[in-house]
């Protein structure tokens, strides 16, 4: 269980904050998505969970303990993390990038490779073809899906996902949720997720957690928010999409 | 980790392991660049050599006279041949004394109480300088003394050594006694201000009165109607410790005595001057002649073998090239890989410690602007050592701006999500540097290594200057003889390094981008 409470993040002195007193939970083998638009604090919020930032005011607790407490090393280590860019390590082949964590963490060479060679078929990776290959002979998705694998490579409980789809094709994006979504039923992860996509959010998500201008408007399941939107912002957005939806109708009309 | 463990351990083993040669019964025996130094030296050590029990370690080419005199203080030499004069106005500080005899004197006596070093008898020539001209336009105006130049100064062109540009009985000095304002002043190496004058590049020169090319490009010393110049009587100097551990280098050096006029000076001088012969085999030969020694190998096999271009140069002293070539060799390794060990983590607290950036890359870059001999003088000042130690530090630090730059800018160019990855991946600041961002900049860095290791094969031909040795060692010969052959022998084996050494770490280079 992560659980964040009362969390604010100020980056510079006297500026507004980038987060502004939010608390929710992540409930085991839950997925909660942080949706909102760009500059609304749902990354610097996520950062805050491995304290790849820390913050001004506020605790985060996973499992129960205060992360200030913990090696930030150690804390980021035992949670999967995957980035909206990527950030495979170019020099380094595939096998490699995904063996990183285990290797932090002082795995032996057959273990790792063994947890490798899983991971990349599990993510649909062969890996008799793609072990050995730079990050830079492969596609976006293909990337990602390594991106993905190397985030599960030392079995977190935990994994926290900043946008991971947003650069990629609608096609490979549509592929990747449904991987996602299998992978997580399977193998019973506690999924952060950070997206600016409302459809993503609904079919990634068991709670969405809507987020504008550093605050958190609302927290619920999909059904919550669109039948009882707490604020206008929140309705707003419903609004915006079936309004889209109905473009799309009419269009086909 | 472990190519560089080992790399660190052989440097220390030659640090250490260079001292340990000199233990034996030595003395050394110095000299400055230019020719009639080199075969008063000879004439020096081998007579030692010849007459005593002691090994003579030379240390010849020295960079000038500060130099030579803290070398013999700091008793890195034990002796060299001085001129009254030199000692007097740059050692000492003194002023002008006209008169040989007292000049000769008031030397020594200073030399013992200020420097407990001992002036032996002089060898009898006096080589002070001598203002020369062309032969054909010194006729054509009307020259013969120095006073004749006044009217015509304002479009002469002059060239002269840097010693002599600063020196109070030098051109500062000249200037005021003789009153004279040249249109132009160039500072000249001594080997190359004959050819020159004779070239017509240069209208005036300060000449060495012993030099043999004034007779050889017919040129005219003009004479020096006010005594302007000082005596300048050469004499062995000699740590007083050593004469008194060793005072057979006193009777061995006894023979040196009132032994060589001008004229026979200049005789020398013309010998490896024009003729191209070897300084040691001259004074050989000179020494046969006067102690009726012969050697074992007998002068006239020497002369039969000198050689004709430089090929043959190169095969007749390929023992002696490989020698250099291995000191050069080594010399450059010590400078570039200390570099190293130093520029790399530099560069990486100037990547991220920003408040040190300033203060390095600054220091790194005005260390460039320093001219490499003046440098090589300071730390021979500062460690009072001639030889490796100073050449090397000297060395490093024109290393270091490539290595650090390029460490600095390899280091920035790591993409900012790969940064972030190894941070959210758990990897700590040091892992991080070794996993992520040495490897992504290593292409740069080493083509920073590349560049300082060019520019160090060159810089340590440089090194001759305070008695380090190298391919240095047969350029400033040249240079000083005007022997364009023993030049090309230190300059083409120089260039040749530069260029293999870069091509090797191409190829590291080349495999770092792969990895």
């Amino acid at each position: 269980m992560i659980s964040l409470s009362n969390i604010s993040k100020r980056f510079e002195r006297g500026a507004a904050p980038a987060v502004d007193d939010v608390s929710f939970t992540v409930e085991r083998g839950e997925t909660v998505v942080l949706l909102g638009s760009s500059g609304c604090g749902k990354t610097t919020t996520l950062k805050m969970i491995n304290r790849l930032v820390e913050p001004t005011s506020g605790a985060v607790e996973v499992d129960g303990a205060d992360t200030r407490t913990v090696d930030p090393l150690a804390l980021r280590r035992s949670i999967g993390y995957v980035f909206q860019d990527i950030g495979l390590f170019p020099h380094m082949t595939v096998t490699r990038n995904v063996e990183i964590v285990p290797r932090l963490l002082g795995w032996d060479a057959p273990r790792r490779r063994a947890r490798a060679d899983e991971l990349l078929d599990r993510v649909g990776l062969p890996s008799a073809e793609y072990a050995d290959r730079p990050p830079a002979q492969l596609s976006g998705g293909q990337q990602q899906r390594v991106g993905i694998a190397r985030a599960l490579a030392a079995d977190p409980d935990y994994l926290l996902m900043d946008e991971p789809f947003g650069a990629l094709d609608a096609v490979t994006r549509d592929q990747l949720q449904g991987e996602l979504i299998r992978i997580k039923t399977e193998l019973a992860k506690t999924i952060v997720f950070v997206t600016h996509d409302l459809f993503e959010a609904l079919r990634l998500g068991d709670r969405i957690a809507v987020m504008n201008a550093g605050k958190l408007e609302q927290i619920g399941t999909p059904d919550d928010l669109l039948a009882h939107p707490a604020t206008p912002f929140v309705s707003d957005l419903f609004d915006q999409a079936r309004r889209q939806a109905r473009l799309i109708a009419g269009d086909r009309a | 980790m472990t190519i560089v463990a080992r790399l660190v351990a052989v440097i220390l083993l030659t640090l250490v392991a260079l001292p340990a040669r000199a233990q034996q019964p030595t003395v050394r025996v110095g000299s400055k660049n230019f020719t009639e130094q080199e075969i008063l030296a000879e004439l020096a050590a081998q007579l030692i050599e010849r007459t005593t029990d002691l090994r003579v370690e030379r240390r010849l080419g020295l960079g000038g006279t500060d130099i030579c005199h803290a070398a013999l203080i700091s008793g890195e030499l034990d002796l060299y041949v001085e001129y009254t004069g030199t000692a007097l106005l740059t050692v000492l500080k003194e002023p002008v004394i006209a008169n040989p005899a007292r000049a000769y004197q008031a030397t020594a006596g200073a030399y013992r109480d200020a420097y407990d070093l001992e002036w032996l008898a002089p060898i009898g020539f006096n080589n002070t300088y001598a203002i020369t001209v062309r032969a054909d336009q010194a006729d054509e105006r009307g020259w013969a003394t120095v006073s004749d130049l006044r009217a015509d100064a304002g479009d002469l062109r002059a060239g002269f050594t840097s010693e002599f540009m600063e020196r109070p009985d030098g051109y500062p000095g000249l200037r005021g006694v003789y009153d004279l304002a040249f249109a132009a002043t160039s500072d000249l190496d001594p080997g190359l201000m004959y050819q020159a004058l004779a070239d017509g590049q240069v209208d005036v020169i300060c000449a060495f009165a012993t030099d043999p090319r004034i007779d050889e490009y017919d040129l005219r010393v003009l004479e020096d109607d006010r005594g302007f110049f000082p005596p300048y009587d050469a004499a062995p100097v000699v740590r007083a410790d050593t004469l008194a551990a060793h005072p057979e280098i006193r009777d061995a050096l006894a023979l040196l005595a009132g032994a060589i006029d001008d004229d026979t000076m200049r005789a020398l001088n013309h010998a490896v001057d024009v003729q191209r012969r070897d300084p040691a085999a001259v004074a050989r030969e000179w020494i046969d002649n006067v102690l009726g020694i012969p050697e074992d190998a007998g002068p006239a096999a020497a002369r039969a073998r000198t050689p004709k271009n430089v090929f043959q140069l190169a095969w007749s002293r390929r023992a002696e090239l490989g020698r250099k070539t291995l000191e050069h060799l080594i010399l450059t390794a010590l400078g570039t890989s200390i570099a190293i060990a130093l520029g790399i983590p530099l560069g990486v607290l100037v990547h991220r410690v920003a408040a040190a950036r300033g203060p390095v890359l600054a220091f790194t870059e005005i260390v460039q602007t320093i001219p490499s001999l003046a440098m090589l003088a300071f730390f021979f000042a500062i460690y009072g050592l001639l030889g490796l130690a100073p050449a090397v530090t000297a060395l490093v630090l024109y290393a270091l701006l490539p290595i650090v730059l390029n460490t600095f800018t390899g280091l920035r160019g790591v993409p900012a999500q790969t940064v972030q990855a190894a941070d959210g991946v758990g990897m700590s600041s040091w892992q991080r540097l070794r996993i992520v961002e040495l490897p992504l900049a290593a292409p740069v860095i080493i083509a920073g290594v590349r560049a300082a290791t060019v520019l160090t094969v060159g810089i340590a031909t440089l090194s001759t200057y305070i008695g380090a040795g190298g391919l240095g060692d047969f350029i400033a010969r040249g240079l000083a003889r005007n022997d364009t052959r023993l030049t090309l022998l230190g300059a083409v084996p120089a260039a040749l390094m530069a260029v293999t050494l870069s091509l090797l770490i191409r190829l590291i280079e080349r495999r770092a981008k792969l990895a």
